[in-house]
């Protein structure tokens, strides 16, 4: 359908792709770093952003233990991203969430991880049933019918596949025609969710323009060499919802009927699915920014201005364009973060920020792999 | 201005627009200071706060550039730090400049209203004019001598109490250009590393602008002690630097130094009570963490500026706090660990409650030496290794012999967590050897099952 098609095509999926999907690492120095593609076929490569983006340094997977002291939870994940090679962002999410359940990353990140682990089968479930919903409305199927079926055994999943397939068998098509493309359209949608219920991405979405509102109230609050970094921030957000918003809207516009999606199939399931998949790459990295800027929004100015640093140096720039700052050269908290240090009692006084920083991220880890809470008033399942 | 004006601003302070907010300040700032209009101003500071980008500064405010990080207010649980300006000494000064001959406020701010909004060249260009006005104004007033001073309603406050503020104000303005442009060199406050290019613009700045006069080098460390986290770290730095004095004048601009030392560690213990009366086991072991820190960099800082005696007693009070502040910390691991290691499986609080107690007790554990706790913390640590090692053991041997499977998954859930305890208890080494040992003792027993 060419609506579609068209509504796909800003979405620089191929760049994307190269860009890469952020692992949730819990050793500083690599953490939110990107898997993407390594030079041939069967490889994996990390990509280290430089400053806002604006270069990147690639290392093959293999070299990623040398780069730091791996944390025993990254040394796993590192392994289970190679092994299932995870480079999309769903993927990723599988594989971080099965580490962390394991309970290497702290006993908090193993729970959040059963919680998100949960709340995705749940979400996916509800993406079938209104999937199916809006199927069974384009086939022009009873679905009062499918609504009073409930749940459980014999319910409502049970009358679907019952119908389609007698709708199936009608028109003369295999039993399981109309059946399996509509698990086809559930599946790809079930990060997303539909509007009437809402599934983790589109949490990301609300929140992020949220997020990104409040950064800027406090760029206009604060004057010190970070705003810049803020305002990067900020840039950064607005380059990605100029993609995802529009995304969005396009996928709205098909899901409020079905009907060409399951009549022009492929072309246009592919279309559907390229949506999906570009807004899941787009929102990549995302929910943990939007994670930290909402734990330490409400903190001292200080903690507000280490976190925009922290933001910063994992922000999600959109590939290809370029942000306006050239924050290196200008900016003294750089400059005191590369000074020599010379002090006295070194070892303990370098060793000493680095569990507190651990026990941060692994926090923020959890809360992101529980999934962000909806905003107050949204709706929610 | 009446009562009644005064009630309509109060009420509407929220919601005045943008433009009408800063009228309103302007109007405030000509107004003599009440209890009333004092009030009003502490209303609109939140807002002011917020708007600081788009106003314009107040001509009062430029004035206070030089020693604005120094303002305080009235003090009530304690002394007043050596080299703190009180906000009503500040007013004070302030109304001097405008009493000043050769002063025009209209042409002033004729002046401000003409640069352009964020054009801090020229902001400060009328600052310069505003801090040799209040110079000059000070001196002279020093210049009358005590009667002044005695004077009730004088500038220099109910008996002179502000005697110290005003004279700290009158060596910053007359050190204003020298500490704008230090602002300008310097890292952003607060300043945690001091480098080298760093320690020498304030040398310079100290050597070249305060030209030996004592007082003026205690005003401009002051200024700068305030932006330094923590303050210790500057006199650490330059004790052992030529500041361009000497002997007798130098002790006492060290010892005035150690006064805010003693009120920076005393605000520093407040935070870690109120830390480790919260929840979490980290924040507190890293509050703990921060004012050991502070402490042994202020004892460093006063051995090597030669007071060391000047705060003895006050340390020796926080060197105990902290003791048993790891006591306490080591007390609470051992409790938490043995809970969440004991026969039965334990709650998910206790594991969570324990995984911190653990972190904090690896964070205590880098200072306790410092502190005579060494081996108290070291002996902890390997006992968790010692429990992590004993899992391992058990749970990878009961697995293989198999059996029931809910009991494995408990098994499974333990093996990691073992490894957990020893990546925070050991070396990165140690736990990288009982994570390949579970990982492999876990692949066999796939490979078993999967032969089976």
């Amino acid at each position: 359908m060419t609506d579609i098609a068209r509504s796909l095509r800003p979405l620089p999926l191929a760049s994307l792709g190269e860009r890469g999907t952020a692992v949730p690492f819990t050793t500083l120095q690599i953490a939110q770093m990107r898997v993407r593609p390594g030079s041939d076929r069967n490889s994996l490569a990390l990509a280290m952003p430089g400053i806002a983006g604006s270069t990147s340094y690639v290392v093959p997977w293999k070299g990623v233990p040398d780069l730091a002291t791996l944390t025993m939870h990254d040394r796993m994940l590192h392994q289970e991203i190679e092994a299932t090679m995870a480079i999309t962002p769903e993927r990723v999410r599988r594989a971080a969430l099965k580490v962390a359940a394991t309970g290497l990353a702290g006993p908090q990140a193993a729970e959040a991880a059963a919680a998100g682990a949960f709340a995705d089968r749940g979400e996916a479930q509800a993406s079938y049933f209104f999937a199916t919903l809006e199927a069974f409305r384009a086939l022009g199927l009873d679905r009062a019918e499918l609504v009073a079926a409930g749940r459980g055994k014999g319910g409502w999943q049970a009358l679907a596949r019952q119908r389609l397939t007698e709708l199936a068998t009608q028109q003369g098509l295999d039993a399981n025609h109309h059946a399996a493309r509509v698990v086809e359209i559930a599946r790809v949608l079930a990060p997303i969710g539909l509007p009437d219920a809402p599934a983790r991405l589109r949490r990301v979405q609300s929140r992020l323009i949220a997020a990104r509102n409040r950064l800027l109230t406090w760029i206009s609050a604060d004057r010190t060499e970070v705003t810049e970094l803020g305002r990067a921030a900020v840039i950064a957000a607005d380059e990605t919802l100029a993609l995802s918003t529009p995304a969005f809207e396009a996928l709205d516009q098909t899901l409020a009927d079905l009907g060409p999606v399951l009549a022009g199939w492929p072309q246009n399931f592919r279309a559907l699915q390229n949506l999906t998949s570009g807004i899941g790459w787009l929102l990549d990295g995302w929910d943990f920014v939007v994670a930290i800027w909402e734990r330490h929004e409400n903190g001292s100015a200080q903690d507000q201005r280490d976190t925009v640093l922290q933001i910063f140096r994992v922000l999600p720039t959109m590939p290809a364009v370029a942000t306006p700052v050239d924050v290196r050269k200008a900016n003294p908290a750089e400059r005191q973060k590369e000074a020599p240090r010379t002090r006295q009692l070194e070892e303990w006084r370098t060793g000493r920020h680095e569990l507190e920083q651990l026990a941060a991220i692994e926090g923020v880890k959890a809360q992101v792999m529980r999934g962000l809470p909806p905003l107050p008033g949204e709706t929610h399942e | 201005m009446s009562e009644d004006v005064l009630d309509a601003i109060e009420q509407s302070l929220e919601n005045l627009s943008e433009e009408k907010f800063i009228q309103v300040l302007s109007l405030l700032n000509g107004l003599p200071e009440t209890a009333r209009t004092k009030r009003l101003y502490d209303q609109a500071r939140t807002r002011m706060q917020r708007l600081r980008p788009l106003r314009r500064p107040t001509l009062q405010r430029l004035f206070c550039l030089p020693f604005e990080d120094l303002l305080i207010n009235v003090r009530k649980d304690g002394p007043q730090p050596d080299g703190r300006i009180l906000r009503n000494a500040m007013a004070s000064a302030w109304r001097l400049v405008l009493e000043a001959p050769s002063f025009d406020l209209e042409n002033m701010e004729g002046r401000l209203r003409e640069c352009a909004i964020a054009d801090k060249d020229a902001e400060e260009a009328i600052g310069r004019d505003l801090w040799r006005v209040g110079a000059t104004q000070i001196i002279a007033l020093f210049r009358k001598g005590d009667a002044e001073a005695k004077r009730r309603d004088g500038p220099l406050g109910p008996n002179g109490l502000w005697r110290n503020d005003i004279a700290q104000i009158g060596r910053a303005l007359e050190l204003g250009d020298t500490i704008q442009g230090l602002k300008r060199k310097l890292p952003p406050a607060p300043i945690r590393l001091l480098d080298e290019e760093s320690v020498k613009a304030m040398r310079w700045a100290i050597v070249g602008n305060a030209r030996g006069d004592s007082g003026k080098v205690f005003a401009l460390l002051s200024v700068l002690m305030v932006r330094v986290s923590p303050p210790a770290l500057l006199l650490e730095r330059l004790a052992g630097q030529d500041l361009g004095i000497k002997g007798r004048e130098r002790l006492d601009v060290m010892t005035w130094l150690s006064s805010p030392l003693a009120a920076d560690l005393q605000a520093r213990s407040a935070s870690v009570a109120e830390a480790r009366k919260g929840s979490s086991a980290v924040a507190g072991a890293a509050a703990l963490r921060d004012i050991a820190l502070a402490l042994l960099s202020t004892e460093g800082a006063l051995v090597a500026a030669g007071t060391g005696k000047v705060l003895g007693e006050q340390t020796l009070a926080f060197r105990d706090g902290i003791k048993r502040g790891l006591d306490e910390t080591l007390q609470a691991a051992r409790t938490a660990i043995a809970q969440a290691n004991g026969e039965d499986e334990p709650t998910a609080a206790a594991l969570i409650e324990a995984d911190a107690q653990m972190i904090a007790l690896r964070m205590c554990s880098t200072i306790a030496p410092r502190f005579g706790k060494g081996t108290d913390f070291s002996e902890a640590l390997r006992e968790v290794v010692k429990i992590g090692q004993r899992w391992l053991n058990t749970d990878l041997r009961a697995l293989r012999m198999a059996g029931a499977t809910a009991a494995n998954e408990a098994r499974r859930a333990r093996l990691y967590r073992a490894v957990r305890m020893i990546e925070l208890a050991a070396l990165p080494t140690d736990a990288d050897a009982a994570r390949r040992s579970v990982a492999e003792g876990l692949a066999a027993l796939e490979q078993e099952k999967a032969e089976a």
